[in-house]
């Protein structure tokens, strides 16, 4: 399977395509710099037929929020340029991105971060070294509730 | 070319000398003919001969570096793009293992372990397990352990800890525990976080008292070392150290426990209380002998004299790190926020002699939110340490008392400028109440520094 | 014999003596050099393993970090202190304040930074520890809680710092240029000594020339060579001062001169040696002597260390007059250091910096300017005139050409070896190609600036720092 560039996918409009029967399939956007995660959660996705887009920096990700609405986002919280919290505080302040359920990928050590992010309205959390199959659940679990 | 003229200009350098005529006549002979008389030329022409040679060498060889590396990652672009193909697959769908080893290579090995690495410590679970699985069948653990046997350079050893540590191999353990004796603090770190990963509560507390006798080990590197610890760290393994002769925080339930015993008893029913306490003396301290022994000392004290004291009895084997040792424990309660751990760090500061574990308890405590500290706080703030003071200010703002207020303000007065500023940054940090008494001291203070201080918080709010 | 005869002949004899002298120094300050690059090969590398070992992606998620205050002078920066304020926003480091110090700019410095980053003036006290300047006002960030900008009187570089190290609030300061280019883990890798050391009182960072790289947000994309080919020069004059330099020395603790640019200190330590001198000129390397004075005078075991890792770049200047005037303020900032702590020279309280270290730095570094150029001259005259002596000749030529060139070579190939930064082969290859020319072009050059230098300080002049003007990244 090849591995994504992050790119830009300037497709406007909600959800996905209704082509696409069975499943709910979701766009997911994932903010993480680094390509061994993106990589792991990438294969996970897709190989439940949702459609992960990729932004390995704070500036990429806020550029693809401007073009398109994912149904879904995971965050890292340390990432280059606007770290994850910052992230998340614009989203919620904006109206059309605010009901967009987010999960934050943590490292053990940012407890506090963890705290903050839950106060800011992220849905869920994970921390690092993370299970691909639970991550799976709790995306499944956060978009059952949109 | 005019030789006659050109020689003239050169005739400058008619420098001569049986050395260099030598070397000319027997090694330059070709050229020797035409510059019979100049010898000093021809080693000049050799000079520069050698000069372009070494350059041209020295350009080869930075080209061929160059090459060397980019070939190599070119090879490496082009195996982990093969690997990533076959790893996804078997890792998170349990695809067959056989199909990723069958593209391994066994001159890739090393290139395998760099490859997969990344993916080992990003993930747990079951895709963490099939990784493990691969690294099993091409026999990794064998050979790193002959490498944490052999080798000579502890970034070596120290990556062949690290990797042995990613099989969770009980067999391991016996090798691991030795490596935590090495002399190379990054071997010794990655043997921790190694054994810490197996999950067995009995290595934590194995791995933290190896860990607390290194004294090239700092209380940060200590913290980041238990955090490899993935489930949560019981306290118990911390606390029941051995740092002095008795384990680290034992010896205040042995002294709870006598003081019990002799508020209640007196002569011989007292020594008979006493001796009947073995079980639960030894229980605490876990040791047996060590119980009968101390419990003998302290029969024997009290038959001779009654007024007994404890404290020099349990001191008397001190050892040297037992300081910085508490310290490390306790710097690593208060930064996981262990409040479970409070009520021993309290004893620890009533009893504490010592100003540096002082102020490493008092930072702990406001960290933890202990409101029962708050009395020793209190008392602290009376210290003739001024960062003794500070902290104990800064800790009491944490624990947001009121009943604290009045003793802060008299430390908007202190001579020194931490004081006054935790001071004002904790009454200030109470909410109306204690910005209005600030406002209320400012008005009846005279103290310039005083009022600075507090201008500095109360002006934020506007 | 009549007197002339003898006068002539006691000038014979001094002019002998002063080829023999000018060779064997030569010979002396290069072979010493050329130890200090092997030197450098095997601790960059062991240096290098060691990071590796420790795994350092993890520790800057690490709660134990300790919070840093970054201190940065900046005088008249209009044009590029935005940038570089937004920069040091996003280092990677758990907790650290910046504060910028604008040091009585005469243009829009502040009333930049005061819109760019929403400040407001606050009412804050401080305790003078060190002496600096009338501070004016402290402002705080609306929008960023760690930024604070000091605006005061003008009073130079070393009195800026002070200012910030009185307004800082934490225990390490780390001391910035506002126009430097720092990688995003320079506070991870920096403070690491001071965590697995607690005997480390400062540290210096490895700086690299910025022109020519390609800099977008703060960040560096693309490295490459600046175009000026005096550019390239300072390229291989950097190497060759940092990697095979300062790396050696850090080696056996006779580290005197951390730079400007990328220092870390422990503030206490700092305040103890009564914080920079105000009127210093080179006051990165003073502050250091004077650390080590004071240190060794207590008896108090220390260490001062260097991270080679390239983490730290910085614009030099491309033309010559700002050049220059760097170099001959750097000259007279050296002697300024040097000659301010005399008590050092040769003494064994001093251990290692005053038996070898600060001799050294003397000789081949503050006085070395005077030594060349008579040496030189007399050299040359002396061989117009068949005085010399062939097989000294020869070695003359050896210690100044060869071995010139092959510390450079050295350095270069030393880059190639470790750090191995610059992309293109063709750039190592220029640098290696004109290293052959750098001693005949760029060093004499260097030799005349130090000479102007050494006169200016000794004649008195108190130098300004001279504007350069910045192009901005």
């Amino acid at each position: 399977m090849p591995v994504d560039q992050p790119q830009m996918v300037i497709r406007k409009g909600f959800n996905g395509s209704p082509h696409r029967e069975n499943k709910f399939m979701a766009r997911i956007l994932v903010i993480e710099d680094d390509d061994h995660i993106w990589k792991i959660i990438q294969y996970k996705l897709k190989s439940e037929n949702h459609e992960p887009i990729w932004a390995n920096d704070g500036l990429k990700a806020m550029k693809i929020l401007e073009e398109i609405r994912p149904d879904l986002i995971i965050s890292d919280i340390m990432i280059p340029y606007m770290d994850g919290l910052q992230i998340l505080e614009e989203i919620k302040m904006k109206d059309e991105l605010k009901d967009i359920p987010v999960i934050m990928l943590t490292s053990k050590a940012q407890e506090k971060d963890i705290v903050k992010g839950l106060q800011l309205g992220a849905q869920d959390y994970m921390t690092k070294p993370f299970s691909p199959a639970e991550l799976l659940l709790r995306v499944n679990n956060a978009l059952k509730l949109i | 070319m005019d030789f006659p003229k050109y020689w003239e200009l050169v005739s400058y350098l008619k420098i001569d000398n049986s050395i260099l005529r030598f070397i000319s006549e027997q090694v330059f002979f070709p050229f020797n003919k035409h510059f019979q008389e100049y010898p000093v030329i021809t080693v000049l022409i050799f000079c520069v001969l050698l000069v372009i040679g070494f350059t041209v060498f020295l350009f080869i060889w930075v080209i061929h570096l160059r090459l060397k590396l980019n070939r190599y990652q070119k090879l490496k672009a082009r195996k982990f793009a093969v690997w990533e193909q076959n790893l996804f697959p078997l890792i998170i769908d349990g695809a067959d293992i056989s199909t990723i080893i069958k593209t391994i290579k066994r001159s890739e090995y090393e290139l395998f372990g760099e490859f997969i690495t990344p993916y080992l410590n990003d993930t747990k679970g079951d895709s963490l397990t099939r990784m493990v699985g691969i690294l099993r069948e091409i026999g990794v653990a064998e050979r790193e352990r002959r490498k944490l046997k052999h080798s000579n350079s502890a970034r070596r050893r120290a990556l062949a800890v690290q990797r042995l540590g990613v099989f969770r191999d009980p067999n391991n353990i016996k090798d691991l525990v030795k490596a935590l004796h090495d002399k190379e603090i990054p071997v010794v770190l990655n043997a921790a976080g190694a054994l810490l990963k197996m999950g067995d509560p009995r290595l934590l507390k194995k791995v933290a008292s190896i860990l607390l006798q290194n004294e090239l080990i700092t209380e940060e590197l200590f913290a980041e070392a238990l955090l490899k610890f993935e489930e949560s760290i019981d306290l118990e393994s911390l606390l029941t150290q051995k740092i002095d002769r008795y384990p680290m925080f034992s010896r205040f339930q042995i002294i709870n426990l006598i003081k019990q015993i002799t508020r209640a008893e007196s002569g011989p029913n007292l020594i008979n209380r006493l001796k009947n306490s073995k079980k639960v003396v030894s229980s605490i301290l876990e040791d047996e002998d060590l119980a009968e022994e101390l419990l003998e000392e302290i029969i024997f004290q009290y038959q001779n004299n009654e007024s007994v004291d404890l404290e020099k009895i349990l001191n008397k084997k001190e050892k040297k790190y037992s300081i910085s040792s508490r310290i490390k424990i306790i710097d690593f309660i208060g930064y996981m926020k262990r409040v479970e751990g409070a009520p021993v760090l309290i004893d620890l500061l009533r009893e504490s002699k010592s100003d540096e574990e002082t102020i490493s308890l008092i930072k702990a405590l406001g960290n933890l939110e202990a409101q029962e500290s708050i009395p020793l706080l209190l008392n602290r703030l009376k210290s003739k340490h001024p960062v003794i003071r500070a902290q104990a200010a800064k800790a009491l703002g944490a624990l947001r008392d009121e009943r604290a207020m009045k003793y802060l303000l008299r430390l908007l007065e202190d001579r020194d400028w931490w004081c006054r500023f935790h001071a004002a940054s904790s009454i200030y940090h109470m909410g109306e109440a204690g910005k209005e008494c600030l406002q209320t001291f400012l008005n009846s203070t005279k103290d310039p520094h005083a009022k600075g201080i507090i201008v500095q918080f109360l002006s934020k709010s506007q | 014999m009549t007197s002339i005869d003898q006068i002539t002949l006691a000038l014979l004899h001094f002019i002998r003596f002063s080829n023999y002298f000018i060779t064997g120094y030569f010979v002396f300050i290069n072979t010493v050099y050329l130890f200090m690059l092997l030197a450098a090969f095997s601790s960059i590398k062991k240096y290098s393993q060691h990071i590796q070992s420790m795994e350092m992606r993890n520790f800057f998620l690490s709660p134990f970090a300790k919070p840093v205050s970054l201190i940065v002078p900046a005088y008249n920066e209009q044009a590029t202190i935005v940038g570089s304020v937004k920069s040091l926003l996003q280092l990677q480091y758990p907790s650290y304040e910046i504060i910028l110090i604008n040091d009585g700019s005469s243009d829009n410095t502040l009333e930049k930074l005061i819109i760019s980053f929403n400040l407001i003036k606050t009412k804050n006290v401080f305790r003078k520890q060190v002496p600096c300047q009338n501070i004016k006002g402290i402002y705080e960030s609306s929008t960023y809680s760690n930024l604070i900008v000091i605006d005061k009187v003008n009073g130079g570089k070393a009195d800026a710092l002070n200012a910030g190290i009185n307004i800082s609030k934490y225990p390490l300061i780390c001391c910035l240029d506002a126009d430097s280019v720092l990688e995003s883990d320079v506070l991870i890798k920096i403070v690491r000594p001071f965590i697995e050391d607690h005997t480390t009182v400062a540290a210096g960072g490895s700086i690299r020339i910025a022109n020519g790289c390609e800099i977008f947000a703060g960040k560096i994309n693309k490295i490459g060579l600046p175009k000026s080919l005096l550019g390239k020069f300072q390229v291989m004059e950097y190497l060759r001062a940092f990697l095979a330099g300062r790396m050696a020395f850090s080696l056996i603790n006779g580290l005197i001169i951390i730079s400007g640019a990328l220092g870390i200190f422990k503030k206490n330590k700092v305040i103890e040696v009564g914080g920079y001198h105000t009127s210093s000129v080179g006051e990165d390397m003073e502050l250091v002597l004077r650390l080590h004075a004071r240190l060794r005078e207590k008896k108090e075991p220390y260490n001062i260390t260097f991270i080679p890792d390239p983490v730290c770049w910085t614009e030099a200047p491309e033309n010559l007059k700002v050049l220059g005037l760097q170099r001959k303020r750097w000259q007279r900032g050296l002697l300024e250091s040097l000659l301010g702590n005399k008590k050092m020279l040769f003494n064994p309280k001093y251990g290692i910096i005053g038996l070898f270290a600060y001799p050294f730095f003397l000789i081949a570094e503050g006085l070395s300017p005077v030594i060349e150029v008579f040496g030189f001259l007399l050299f040359f005259v002396s061989w117009h005139y068949n005085m010399v002596a062939y097989p000294l000749l020869y070695l003359f030529i050896l210690a100044t050409i060869v071995l010139n060139i092959l510390l450079t070579i050295g350095s270069i190939i030393l880059e190639e070896m470790t750090y191995r930064r610059y992309p293109d082969t063709s750039m190592i290859l220029k640098l290696i190609g004109l290293s052959f020319v750098e001693v005949f072009l760029y060093r004499p050059l260097m030799v005349w600036y130090r000479l102007a230098g050494l006169f200016q300080y000794f004649s008195g002049k108190k130098g300004g720092w001279g504007e350069m003007v910045r192009k901005g990244f």
